[in-house]
């Protein structure tokens, strides 16, 4: 049936092939044009599970403060040199910024703000002193307490540290701001990042370095805009004089580089491969129609990008990078044609011999590509779409179209590839001791294969080039920072309502990892409801009679020390104070822990990015409504379990793919389970491998991976087809002309300096080399005798 | 970012600021930055220093002025000893990235890196500035006018965007007749307390000994 519709298609198409050729020529002049109308990204989310944690971690660090900002760290190189010539080469770069790109430069902070700021939440104390506080307080009234600070301030005074203390000391004696102090100094080591001031500028610990941070137009994912804007850097910062160097800190720096290296691992791959399929077609084969073989992959590819393209409205250069190998595979389908029709008088006898194990080689591929839609990730989801595509149009070409095209151009191809089918063909492949060390290798292998690890670190995958880790790791080294902490989301519509939830967030924190684990603005910013609280508790604290007490204290302790009985009534003056400085919106202060969002605000709790604490923070953030955690450690820990969940699914789906399509092309198990020996040999093989070697199955290459199992099955139909067939169509050489190409075309990929892409040509290479040694010295005894007794004739 | 040990360093210390105009000159007298350009030459000429010194503290929260004496010891280019010899015995030596205390009442000597405490770095950043004779650097700082050109008396007033114009009124250099080094200090602050340092007995290159810059030397 399947065959009786084929060989009718393939005539009513040999009939209107001038027509068939005109339409093909067309679509692909249109198809040239289209590239220009395309978006291609290079960003790395798509390659990323759909996650709940995963999107709102990476929505996280998109809308948060660090994010679309450019870090600039100036230091100076020459030791002679000081920081006033470091400020005035800061101030010109600062002064040079395209306000267009950076329309908010800053190279510090105004120490009157930050005064203000501190002024404000001093006046604050009544409001942010709890009843735990007041009963601290309480302590320190006694003689011995108060005799103990009046001496201490007084030996302070002294001091040279004391020089301008003394107005402060008459408004304190009982270190009351100490306590506000205290926390506010606790918030600095949130993110563990030294940064000093000097001159209102950034300084770091080293006093060698300043910063300039620059708020950019420039989204992080548009390369083309990050792009310019580097530029535009560059040509700045390459006039600074020559005893300061300067270290670009941004996102958009990642994106570059990655674009950069992907577009010069594509074009390398490219290039690469084709010199390496032209020299294998034209040199070896020495059959200028080869070329033929090769246009059949490159027109299907664009053909494909613009079908792709018009589906989902961009494409990734992710799915670009993989179309060589996708190349490599389906430039297969032309070759088994080639090697059927070459010679022959009667192309269409011999095509329609090959049309089954094609199509079925195809379609077990659509198959396995089909599994990827099983994934959450959408860069898989894209690539299967493209590779269907691709495969698709492969197939029909090469098999309606090509064969024209061979026998109109009428060459043939050379004594050695005769004589290569001849030995290929003939060859005794049916030996026991190759099945006996495939056993012994299989089972050795899958020993290792079991314990291979999945990569939980998403750098590791990321193209980044070393001179921006270098600089990033310079960075570090001058203002720290270098390890980020998780972060407890609270996000409310409100801002009283997110202070609430924040104080709950703290509370719940406090009590499930302690003080010293936990980082918040809840104790200095507390609700409304919290701090009206906290006045009422503190007026009701200050009674008259307490005031006495402590006004008696001081005044005779005062008295051993010199200091005057009026000495310290600004203290007293200031307990009445209220709250009516306090506004609600973020002070300078609070902005890194409260933060506007689109959807209202959202308040941070920081803490240590360890596994144990994630666990009882994950316990505080089941019990507070809208919050939700934010870490490196949980991303890497949720991308490795989804990856390794979508790893599973995506090879039994392609496995029962593969395994009911065979079995509809055989119709008997036996055949199928045969066939079905080179994928589970690739699979096993290139684990094993894998482990063996020091690689870790990634985002990327188990992609490679399941891929290989498509192309493998192909290998065992083809085999399996041979070994019934009475008809040799050239088989083995055309299963090891596209074993060639694919590791011709993979093989480039190992070379790729993207790490991910390198990872996906290691993973090719050895998955199609097992695929292939099982097809040729394990399937063909499997099959038994017939294979042998039916080698009849190869070619006339 | 850890900005924020750093505010209460910026509230308790003249903290420097900018530079927006260039230093005044009194009818009369030649311009500041020429005088301190004058004055920081002399100031460079000596390579060590011993000089006693008189603090009077006029401070409300005193009943009476609180003065204290001790000693400074200079040895250039950056290690400076302050010994308080009364009412309390207090030595702090700073050198270049370590700050040594030691109080008669506590009897310990602490060990404070500049670099982790940027309180001491400030306070001490100044007092270097003042006492080794670096005075081209304070007008980035303040606005200098000069009230006397011989013997020069200036007047620094912290400009507006510098922190310490919150705290200081100004800050009233006098120097010796020979100009080679400071003859009393006086600080006036915002809220009317006033500290003047004077300085007698200042001997310039004489020999330091290793014990002028320890903490504990007099024990």
């Amino acid at each position: 049936m399947f065959d009786r519709q084929a060989s009718r298609l393939y005539d009513v198409l040999e009939q209107r092939q001038r027509l068939l050729l005109r339409t093909l020529l067309a679509v692909l002049v249109l198809c040239i044009a289209g590239l220009f109308f395309f978006r291609f990204e290079s960003s790395m989310d798509d390659i990323l599970p759909k996650d709940e944690v995963i999107s709102r971690t990476l929505a996280f660090f998109r809308n948060s403060e660090v994010t679309g900002k450019v870090v600039i760290s100036l230091g100076l190189t020459d030791p002679a040199r000081g920081t006033d010539e470091l400020f005035a080469a800061a101030d010109r770069v600062a002064a040079s910024l395209d306000r267009g790109l950076f329309p908010e430069v800053q190279t510090g902070l105004s120490e009157a703000a930050i005064v203000e700021d501190m002024d404000e939440l001093l006046d604050r104390l009544p409001a942010i002193t709890s009843r735990d506080d007041l009963a601290g307080i309480e302590r320190r009234m006694t003689r011995d307490q108060i005799s103990q600070r009046l001496r201490s301030t007084y030996l302070q005074l002294l001091k040279p540290e004391g020089m301008f203390l003394g107005s402060l000391a008459r408004t304190d004696p009982l270190g009351l701001k100490g306590l506000a102090l205290q926390r506010i100094s606790a918030l600095s080591s949130a993110m563990g990042y030294q940064v000093t001031l000097k001159n209102g500028r950034f300084v770091s610990r080293d006093n060698r370095h300043t910063m300039i941070i620059a708020k950019s137009t420039v989204s992080v994912i548009d390369t083309e805009g990050s792009k310019r804007m580097l530029s535009s850097l560059e040509g700045i910062l390459s006039t600074l004089p020559g005893f300061v160097s300067a270290d670009v800190i941004a996102g958009h720096t990642h994106s570059v580089s990655n674009e950069r290296l992907i577009k010069g691992d594509v074009a390398f791959i490219g290039v690469v491969a084709s010199i390496g399929f032209l020299l294998l077609y034209l040199v070896i084969i020495r059959d200028v129609r080869t070329v033929l073989i090769f246009l059949v992959p490159a027109a299907a590819i664009l053909i494909s990008i613009n079908i792709a393209g018009l589906l989902l409205g961009s494409l990734s250069y992710w799915v670009l990078g993989l179309g060589s190998t996708v190349a490599g595979i389906t430039i297969d389908y032309g070759t088994h044609v080639y090697f059927a029709v070459s010679g022959r008088s009667d192309p269409g006898r011999y095509v329609k011999h090959v049309i089954r194990p094609v199509v079925f080689g195809s379609i077990t591929t659509v198959a396995v590509f089909g599994a990827f839609f099983f994934s959450r990730i959408k860069g898989y989801n894209e690539m299967a779409l493209f590779s269907i595509i691709c495969v698709v149009l492969s197939t029909a070409l090469a098999l309606f179209v090509l064969p024209h095209l061979l026998v109109r151009s009428g060459a043939r191809h050379s004594d050695f590839v005769d004589r290569a089918a001849l030995v290929l063909e003939h060859g005794d492949w049916s030996r026991r001791s190759f099945v006996i060390i495939w056993v012994i290798a299989t089972a050795a292998l899958s020993w290792f294969a079991f314990t291979i690890e999945f990569e939980r670190d998403i750098k590791r995958v990321d193209g980044t080039e070393q001179s921006i880790l270098d600089a990033e790791q310079r960075f570090h080294g001058v203002w720290g920072g270098k390890t980020m902490p998780a972060v407890l989301v609270v996000a409310a519509p409100d801002y009283q309502q997110v202070l609430e939830l924040n104080e709950q967030a703290y509370g719940a924190a406090l009590r499930a990892v302690g003080p010293e684990q936990v980082t918040s603005i809840a104790p200095l910013l507390p609700s409304a409801r919290t701090r009206q609280e906290n006045e009422r508790q503190w007026k009701r604290f200050w009674s008259p009679e307490r005031r006495l007490k402590l006004r008696t204290l001081l005044a005779e302790e005062g008295a051993v020390y010199g200091f005057s009985e009026q000495a310290f009534e600004p203290f007293f003056a200031g307990l009445d104070r209220g709250s009516a400085r306090t506004t609600d919106a973020p002070s300078a202060l609070s902005s890194r822990f409260v933060q506007k969002t689109d959807n209202g605000f959202q308040a941070l709790t920081f803490f240590p990015d360890r596994e144990e604490l994630l666990d009882a923070m994950s316990g505080v953030s089941s019990g507070v409504p809208g919050s939700y955690l934010v870490s490196g450690a949980l991303l890497a820990r949720r991308i490795a379990e989804d990856v390794s969940a979508d790893l599973k699914v995506m090879t039994v789906a392609a496995f029962v793919f593969v395994l009911a399509l065979t079995y509809f092309a055989f119709g008997n198990v036996r055949e199928t389970l045969i066939a079905m020996v080179p994928p589970l040999t690739s699979v096993i093989w290139l684990l094993g491998i894998m482990e063996l070697i020091g690689m870790t199955v990634n985002v990327a290459n188990m992609v490679a991976g399941v891929l290989v199992i498509g192309l493998a099955s192909d290998y065992g139909i083809f085999m399996v087809f041979r070994s019934r067939d009475d008809v040799k169509a050239g088989t083995i050489l055309a299963i090891t002309l596209c074993t060639l190409t694919t590791v011709i075309g993979a093989g480039v990929l190992v070379f790729a300096k993207h790490p991910a892409l390198s990872s996906v040509g290691v993973t090719m290479v050895v998955g199609v080399t097992a695929g292939y040694l099982a097809s040729m010295l394990v399937v063909p005894y499997l099959c038994g005798p017939s294979s042998a007794r039916q080698a009849g004739e190869v070619r006339a | 970012m850890g900005l924020l040990p750093l505010l209460f360093a910026a509230l308790l210390l003249p903290v420097q600021g900018r530079a927006e105009e260039g230093p005044a000159a009194a009818p009369g007298h030649p311009p500041a930055a020429v005088l301190l350009d004058r004055l920081g030459k002399e100031a460079s000429r000596f390579n060590t220093l011993k000089t006693e010194f008189r603090q009077e503290k006029h401070l409300a929260i005193f009943r009476d002025a609180v003065v204290l004496q001790g000693r400074i010891f200079l040895q250039k280019p950056n290690r400076i000893a302050w010994h308080v010899d009364r009412p309390v015995k207090y030595s702090v030596v700073i050198s270049d990235t370590t700050v040594r205390q030691w109080d008669e009442e506590t009897d310990r000597v602490q060990q404070v890196s500049l670099a982790g405490n940027p309180i001491l770095q400030n306070v001490l950043r100044q007092l270097t500035v003042w006492f080794s004779g670096a005075y081209g650097t304070l007008l980035e700082e303040y606005d200098v006018l000069v009230i006397e050109s011989s013997p020069v008396v200036l007047r620094f007033q912290p400009k507006k965007n510098n922190m310490a114009s919150r705290m200081v009124r100004h800050i009233q250099v006098e120097f010796r007749d020979d100009g080679r080094y400071l003859k009393k200090i006086t600080v006036l602050e915002q809220g009317g307390d006033r500290t003047d340092i004077t300085f007698t007995n200042t001997l310039f290159d004489v020999p330091v000994e290793s014990g002028d810059f320890e903490v504990k030397r007099r024990v």
